[in-house]
C-alpha cells in the first residue's frame, strides 16, 4: 500500500530525513519510535503533504500511485489521514460543519453521493459515542477551548468518521492521561481491519501497550536503524535510546 | 501672537554668540515654528491636547542661571542617592558637584552642551534636524536650544550600574529647551534612569527633543521619572533607533506636573531588534498627561510589546495615542498593545486610540484598551477579610499601577520604583 | 416592443403616479449642479415649500464645504458639476433586451450565489415577466402592513401623503450640514425609502428593498427614514448580495433612523455594489451616511452590515444613545479584495444613564485591498454607567494587502466602562494544512475559516441573508489564494 523508497527531506536547508525505506502493506500496523528530533514528525508531514518540506530524493508510492506528486487535499480524499501532534483550533468553524464537508469532498472525490443529513448525522453520533465524547462538542468550534486530552480524542473522531485507507498518528499519546490514552488507543483498535493500515509514531512505548504494532522500527539521525517485532519497542523501554545516539542520553533518564 | 513675538526676542538673545552655521540651524527651526505656531486642536496629532495654557505663559530662556541649590536638598531628591553614576543638572547645567562620572567605564563618554564645541553642538543638531520639523513646539526647541548633553557608550562596553540622569528646575517661569543623544554601540549595554524634578511650585517649561541609537546587538534599558512641579510643562521628543538584535525596554512614569506630552518613537530597522514601552500616569490635580506613542516595524522578524497604564483622579485628563506600524516587508512581526485606565474621580476623563496600521500579512498583532474603575467584587473581598476601605482601595490601585513596574529588567531598580510607585498612589 | 414590456412599464408609471406627475419622457435635467438644480428637482417632484427651503439651506452650506480628507481613501477629485441630478425612472428601453445581452461574468457571479434566474434578470436590469410577480408580492405585502397602520413606501411617496411626518424628523439625525456627503445628499436626493411604525406595533416581516421594484431607480443619493415610535419594532433589510448594474460611480446615500421610547429598529445592509476590475479601474464610490438616534428611554439600534462591493467604502453606521438605558450596536464585516479601499467603522454617542453599546468588526483584506476601522466611543459628561465593548479584528490574505484600526475612545464619565479589544494576523497556515489534510480544496478551507471568522457578526443577520453573505464572501474571495 504504502511503498517509501531512499525518502530524503530537508526543512529550511537543513537536512532531515536522510535515506527512509518502509514497506507497509494493508491490514499492518507500523510503529515509528525514536529521539527528539530524529525526523519522525517531518516524515509524518512530508506524506501528508507539507509544504515547508523538501523533498530532496526517493519516492513514495501509494496503492501504486505517486504520493509526492499529489496536493494535501488528494492524498486526504485518497484515504490518508494524518492526526496531528497539535491539533489546530478554527474560532467559529463548527465541529460537526468541518466534519460534514470533509466527508463529502471525500465521497465526491469517490464519486458517491453526499451524504443526507439523518444519515450523517447518526454515522457522527455513533462514532461520538465510540470515542466517549459529549455530543455538545460537536456544535463547538474545532479544537477551541478543547483540552489537550480532547482534542486527540477529536482526532479520532475525525479518523473514524473519515475511514482513511492508512491513518497516520504523530504522538497522538503525548499529553493524554491513562484514562485519555485508553479511550483513544480503544478508538484506534476499533479501526484496525485487514484493509486498513497504520503508522504510529510515537517517543514512548506507552502508546504501544495498547495499540500492539505488527512493526516496530527505530528512527534516529534521519534513517531507520533497526526494525523488528512487537519486542524491539519493549527493548528499547528497557535500554532507552543512548545506544542509538549517544546525545540521546538525557531522554534515557526520562525513560 | 503676543507669546509669539516674546519668543522672537528669546530666540535673537539666545543665538547671539552662536557660529553662523548654527545661527542658521536655529534659523531655519524658528522659521518652521512661526510658520506652523503652536498645535491646535483640528491637527489630528493633538486633536485632544490643548496648548491654550503653554500660550499665556511668556517661558524665559535663561542661559546663565546662577545655582543657589544647596547638595543637601538635591541629594535629598535623587531617585537613587547612593547611584555609582550620577549627572545632575541644575536648571539645565552640569552640576560638577551633584554629579559623580568619574567610576564610568572607559568606554563610556559624555559631554555637556557647555563642554560642547561649536563643531559638536553643529553636529548634534544636524542630527537633530527631523525631530525639530515634527511640529511646531519642536521647532520651537529647534529655534532656542540652550542646554543638553550626549552620552555615548563605545562597541562592547558594557555598564552594570545605571546611569542617573537628573533634571532639576529650580526657578520659575524658565524655559528649559533641552537636545539630548544617547548612543549605545555595538553588543554595548547601558541602563538610565533620567528624573525630573521641580523646587518651584510656580509654572515653568521643560522642553527636550532627544535621539537614541541601539547598534547591533545593543540593550539599552531606560526609566523616565516626571515628577515635575505642580504647575510645570513638560514636553519631550524622543526619537529611538534600533539596529539588528538591539534590545529597547522604555518604562515612562509620569507622576506629577500640569501638563505634559510625550511623543516616543521607536523604529526597528534591523531584523530580530525587540522593543518594550511601557508607561504609567497617574493624574490627581487639574492635569494633563499624554503619550503618543510610535512602534515602527521596518524589517522582519522583530517584536514589540507595550503597556501603559493610568490612574485618572482629580479634575485631570489623559491621552493616551499609541500607533504601531508593520511595513510591508515587516514579515512575521509579533505586537501587543495595551492601554488600561482606572477613573477613580467624577471629574477625570480619558481620551485613547490605539492603533494598528499594517501592510504585511505574516504578522500577529492585538491591542487590547479598557476603562474601568475598582473591582467592586474585589473591593468587597478585601473589605469581607476585615480590610478597612481606604487600604482595600489603595491596595487595588497599587495593585493595577505596579504591573508596570514589575517588568523592569534590573531587580533593584524594579523595587525602587514599585516602592515609588506606591509613595504616589499615598499622595 | 413585445407585449410584456408594455405591461411592465405600465407598472412602472402606476407605481410613480402616486409620487409625482412627471412625465416619464423627459428624462433628465443639464449636467451640474445650482440652486436651479435644486429648485428644478424638487418641482419635479412636486413638493412641498418647506422641502424646497429645507434643500437650499443644505446646497449653500454645501457650497462652503470640502469633502473630507481625514479618510485612508484615495481617488481623483470628483467633478461635481459634471454629474446629471435629476433623470425620471428610467424605462426598461435603456436596460439590455435578454439576459444575453448581459456581460456574462456577471452572470457567472449570479449563478454561483444561487439566485434564482427570474431575480437574475431583475437585478441585471431586464424586462422579464418575472418583475410582475415581485411587484405584486410587494403589493400583497403592503397591504399586510397597512392594516397595522405601518407606513412603507418611498421617500416621495412619503412628502406627498405624509408631509407631516417628514418635516417633524427629516435631517434631524443627520443634520444637512454634518459633512459634505450628507450636505451634497440633503440639497438633491432622489429617492428612497421611508418606514413608519406606529406605537405598539411589531413590524410582522422584514421591510426590505429588495421587494421595492423601484429601489432600483432610487439613483445615487438615496435618502431613507425610519421611525419607530414608542414599542415599535422592525428590521430592515437593505441591498441584495448579487451585484447591481449602475452606471453612477459616485454615491452618497443618507439613512436617518429615529427610535422612541422602548423602541428597536434593527437595519441589516448587504453591500455588493460594482468594485471596479482587478486593476482597480471603475468601480463605486460609496459614501454613505448613517446615523441612528436612540432617543427614547430604553431604546435599541441595531446595524448589520457586509460590505463587499464598491472601489471605495467611507461608511460609519452610528448611534446617539440619547435616551436613558439605551441600546446601540454594530456588527461588520468587511472585505477588500484586488485595488478595493474601505475605511468603515462606527461611533457610539453615549449621553444617557446605563447606555450599552457592543461593537463586533471583522475585516478581511485580500489581494492589493486597502482596509480601516475607524471608530469611535464617545461617553459624555452626563452618561453614568455607560457600557462599551468593542472588538475588531482583521484577516490578512495576500502580502500586498493592508489593515488599520482606528479607534478613539474619549471618556468624560468616572462610571464609564470602555473595553476595546482588536487583533491581526494572516490566515493561518496551520489552519489551511489541517482543512486540506482533511480532504477540503484551499478555496473551501479558506472560505470556511473565513466563515468561522465572521460568524459573530452573521449570527447578526436575518437567516436567508446569512446564508447568502456566507457564498458572497467565497465568491468575493475567489482567486485570493495561490
Amino acid at each position: 500500500m504504502l511503498e517509501i523508497k531512499n525518502l530524503q527531506a530537508t526543512v529550511a536547508e537543513k537536512s532531515i530525513l536522510k535515506g527512509i525505506n518502509l514497506t507497509v502493506n494493508p491490514g499492518e500496523v507500523h510503529a515509528i519510535m525514536g529521539p527528539n528530533g530524529s525526523g519522525k514528525s517531518t516524515l509524518s508531514n512530508v506524506l501528508a503533504g507539507r509544504e515547508h518540506i523538501d523533498v530532496t530524493a526517493g519516492e513514495v508510492l501509494y496503492n501504486g500511485k505517486n504520493l509526492l506528486d499529489m496536493d494535501v487535499e488528494e492524498r486526504a480524499r485518497e484515504g490518508l489521514f494524518l492526526a496531528f501532534q497539535y491539533p489546530v483550533e478554527i474560532p467559529g468553524v463548527g465541529n460537526i460543519y468541518l466534519l460534514k464537508a470533509a466527508l463529502n469532498a471525500k465521497r465526491q472525490h469517490q464519486g458517491l453521493p453526499e451524504l443526507d443529513a439523518m444519515d450523517f448525522l447518526n454515522l457522527v453520533k455513533e462514532k461520538v459515542k465510540l470515542m466517549e465524547m459529549n455530543e455538545a462538542m460537536l456544535y463547538r468550534s474545532v479544537n477551541e477551548g478543547f483540552s489537550g486530552g480532547e482534542k486527540k480524542r477529536n482526532e479520532i473522531l475525525q479518523m473514524a468518521v473519515l475511514e482513511p485507507t492508512l491513518a497516520i498518528l504523530d504522538e497522538t499519546d503525548s499529553g493524554l492521561d491513562i484514562d485519555a490514552l485508553k479511550i483513544v488507543a480503544k478508538g484506534v483498535n476499533s479501526l484496525r481491519s485487514p484493509q486498513r493500515a497504520m503508522i504510529l509514531v510515537t517517543h514512548y512505548q506507552r502508546l504501544l501497550d495498547y495499540i500492539k504494532p505488527d512493526f516496530v522500527h527505530v528512527l534516529a539521525g534521519g534513517k531507520i536503524v533497526r526494525s523488528g517485532g512487537p519486542e524491539l519497542a519493549l527493548e528499547l523501554e528497557k535500554e532507552g535510546y543512548a545506544w542509538i545516539d549517544p546525545s540521546a542520553k538525557q531522554s534515557t533518564v526520562n525513560l | 501672537m503676543e507669546v509669539i513675538s516674546h519668543y522672537q526676542e528669546q530666540f535673537a538673545a539666545v543665538s547671539q554668540h552662536d557660529s553662523p552655521s548654527i545661527k542658521a540651524y536655529r534659523q531655519r527651526a524658528w522659521e518652521k515654528f512661526a510658520a506652523l505656531s503652536f498645535p491646535t486642536l483640528k491637527m489630528e496629532d493633538w486633536k485632544y491636547t490643548s496648548t491654550a495654557a503653554l500660550q499665556k505663559l511668556p517661558f524665559s530662556v535663561n542661559s546663565s542661571l546662577a545655582s543657589k541649590t544647596s547638595k543637601e536638598s538635591v541629594l535629598s531628591r535623587l531617585l537613587i542617592a547612593q547611584a555609582t553614576h550620577k549627572i545632575v543638572l541644575i536648571d539645565g547645567q552640569l552640576s560638577q558637584e551633584n554629579s559623580s562620572l568619574d567610576k564610568l567605564p572607559k568606554g563610556v563618554m559624555v559631554k555637556d552642551w557647555a563642554a560642547m564645541t561649536q563643531n559638536e553642538r553643529e553636529q548634534l543638531q544636524q542630527q537633530l534636524a527631523p525631530l525639530h520639523h515634527t511640529d511646531g513646539l519642536s521647532a520651537l526647541n529647534g529655534a532656542l536650544v540652550n542646554q543638553g548633553m550626549t552620552l555615548e557608550v563605545k562597541e562592547g562596553c558594557e555598564v552594570n550600574e545605571p546611569v542617573l540622569l537628573v533634571h532639576l528646575v529650580t526657578e520659575p517661569m524658565n524655559a528649559h529647551f533641552a537636545v539630548q543623544q544617547i548612543k549605545v554601540g555595538q553588543g554595548a549595554k547601558l541602563t538610565v534612569v533620567e528624573q525630573f524634578i521641580s523646587l518651584t511650585e510656580e509654572p515653568y517649561l521643560n522642553s527636550t527633543v532627544q535621539s537614541y541609537l541601539i547598534e547591533d546587538k545593543a540593550s539599552l534599558n531606560y526609566i523616565k521619572v516626571q515628577q515635575e512641579g505642580k504647575e510645570g510643562f513638560h514636553l519631550s521628543y524622543t526619537d529611538i533607533k534600533q539596529q539588528k538584535e538591539s534590545y529597547f525596554h522604555g518604562s515612562y512614569f509620569a507622576l506629577s506636573g500640569q501638563w505634559a506630552r510625550n511623543t516616543i518613537s521607536t523604529v526597528l530597522t534591523g531584523a530580530g531588534a525587540h522593543a518594550t514601552l511601557n508607561g504609567m500616569y497617574h493624574i490627581t490635580q487639574k492635569s494633563l498627561q499624554d503619550f503618543h506613542t510610535l512602534i515602527h516595524h521596518q524589517v522582519a522578524d522583530c517584536s514589540s510589546s507595550e503597556l501603559f497604564k493610568g490612574v485618572l483622579d482629580g479634575a485631570g485628563r489623559a491621552v493616551f495615542n499609541g500607533r504601531i506600524l508593520v511595513d510591508q516587508d515587516a514579515q512575521h512581526t509579533q505586537s501587543e498593545q495595551a492601554n488600561h485606565n482606572l477613573i477613580l474621580s467624577d471629574q477625570a476623563g480619558v481620551d485613547t486610540k490605539p492603533q494598528l496600521e499594517i501592510f504585511a500579512d505574516d504578522v500577529k498583532c492585538a491591542h487590547g484598551t479598557t476603562i474601568g474603575q475598582i473591582n467592586e467584587e474585589q473591593w468587597f473581598y478585601l473589605c469581607s477579610r476585615g480590610i478597612n476601605k481606604d487600604l482595600a482601595k489603595k491596595m487595588l490601585i497599587e495593585g493595577f499601577v505596579v504591573e508596570v513596574a514589575h517588568q523592569i529588567n534590573d531587580a533593584e531598580l524594579r523595587l525602587l520604583i514599585e516602592n515609588l510607585l506606591r509613595e504616589n498612589m499615598n499622595v | 416592443m413585445n407585449n410584456t414590456t408594455t405591461q411592465i412599464e405600465e407598472i412602472i408609471s402606476q407605481e410613480y403616479q402616486h409620487g409625482f406627475e412627471t412625465d416619464v419622457e423627459s428624462d433628465a435635467i443639464p449636467k451640474g449642479l445650482s440652486e436651479d438644480t435644486v429648485r428644478l428637482i424638487s418641482a419635479k417632484k412636486n413638493e412641498p415649500e418647506f422641502l424646497l427651503e429645507w434643500r437650499l439651506n443644505a446646497f449653500r452650506k454645501w457650497q462652503a464645504m470640502t469633502p473630507p480628507e481625514w479618510a485612508d481613501v484615495h481617488y481623483p477629485p470628483i467633478d461635481y458639476q459634471d454629474i446629471i441630478y435629476y433623470s425620471a425612472p428610467k424605462s426598461q428601453k435603456d436596460g439590455p433586451k435578454s439576459l444575453d445581452e448581459v456581460d456574462p461574468e456577471l452572470l457567472k457571479t449570479y449563478e454561483k450565489l444561487g439566485i434564482p434566474l427570474h431575480e437574475r434578470a431583475i437585478l441585471a436590469g431586464v424586462a422579464v415577466d418575472a418583475v410582475f410577480d415581485s411587484v405584486s408580492v410587494a403589493t400583497t405585502f403592503k397591504d399586510k402592513l397597512s392594516e397595522k397602520g405601518i407606513i412603507f413606501c418611498s421617500f416621495s411617496e412619503a412628502v406627498q401623503h405624509h408631509p407631516e411626518l417628514i418635516k417633524q424628523y427629516l435631517g434631524t439625525v443627520v443634520p444637512v450640514q454634518d459633512n459634505f456627503y450628507a450636505a451634497l445628499n440633503s440639497a438633491v436626493f432622489s429617492d428612497g425609502s421611508f418606514v413608519y411604525i406606529p406605537p405598539g406595533v411589531r413590524c410582522p416581516m422584514e421591510l426590505s428593498t429588495y421587494f421595492r421594484i423601484n429601489a432600483k431607480n432610487t439613483g445615487q443619493f438615496e435618502r431613507t427614514l425610519i421611525i419607530a415610535d414608542k414599542d415599535a419594532y422592525v428590521s430592515y433589510l437593505e441591498g441584495c448580495t448579487a451585484p447591481m448594474r449602475d452606471e453612477n460611480q459616485l454615491h452618497a446615500a443618507v439613512v436617518e433612523l429615529v427610535a422612541l421610547d422602548n423602541a428597536t429598529i434593527k437595519y441589516s445592509t448587504v453591500q455588493n455594489w460594482y468594485p471596479g476590475d482587478k486593476e482597480g479601474r471603475g468601480g463605486i464610490y460609496n459614501f454613505v451616511t448613517k446615523r441612528g438616534d436612540c432617543r427614547g428611554p430604553k431604546s435599541k439600534i441595531s446595524w448589520t452590515q457586509v460590505e463587499t462591493g464598491s472601489a471605495i467604502t467611507w461608511k460609519y453606521p452610528s448611534v446617539i444613545l440619547r435616551g436613558d438605558d439605551s441600546v446601540g450596536e454594530f456588527y461588520s464585516v468587511a472585505l477588500t479584495n484586488h485595488r478595493q479601499q474601505a475605511d468603515t467603522g462606527t461611533k457610539m454617542i453615549h449621553i444617557g444613564k446605563n447606555t450599552k453599546s457592543t461593537i463586533v468588526s471583522k475585516g478581511i483584506s485580500a489581494g492589493f485591498g486597502k482596509q480601516s476601522y475607524r471608530g469611535l466611543v464617545r461617553i459624555a459628561k452626563s452618561a453614568t454607567n455607560a457600557r462599551n465593548y468593542t472588538q475588531c479584528d482583521s484577516l490578512l490574505m495576500g502580502d500586498r494587502c493592508i489593515a488599520n484600526t482606528f479607534p478613539y475612545i474619549e471618556v468624560k464619565n468616572a462610571s464609564a466602562q470602555v473595553e476595546h479589544e482588536a487583533s491581526t494576523s494572516r490566515i493561518g497556515e496551520d489552519q489551511l494544512f489541517f482543512c486540506r489534510q482533511r480532504g477540503l480544496s484551499a478555496e473551501d478551507a479558506v472560505s470556511m475559516i473565513v466563515n468561522g471568522f465572521c460568524k459573530e457578526v452573521f449570527k447578526e443577520l436575518p437567516m436567508e441573508f446569512a446564508v447568502e453573505a456566507q457564498k458572497l464572501l467565497g465568491v468575493s474571495l475567489e482567486g485570493s489564494v495561490g
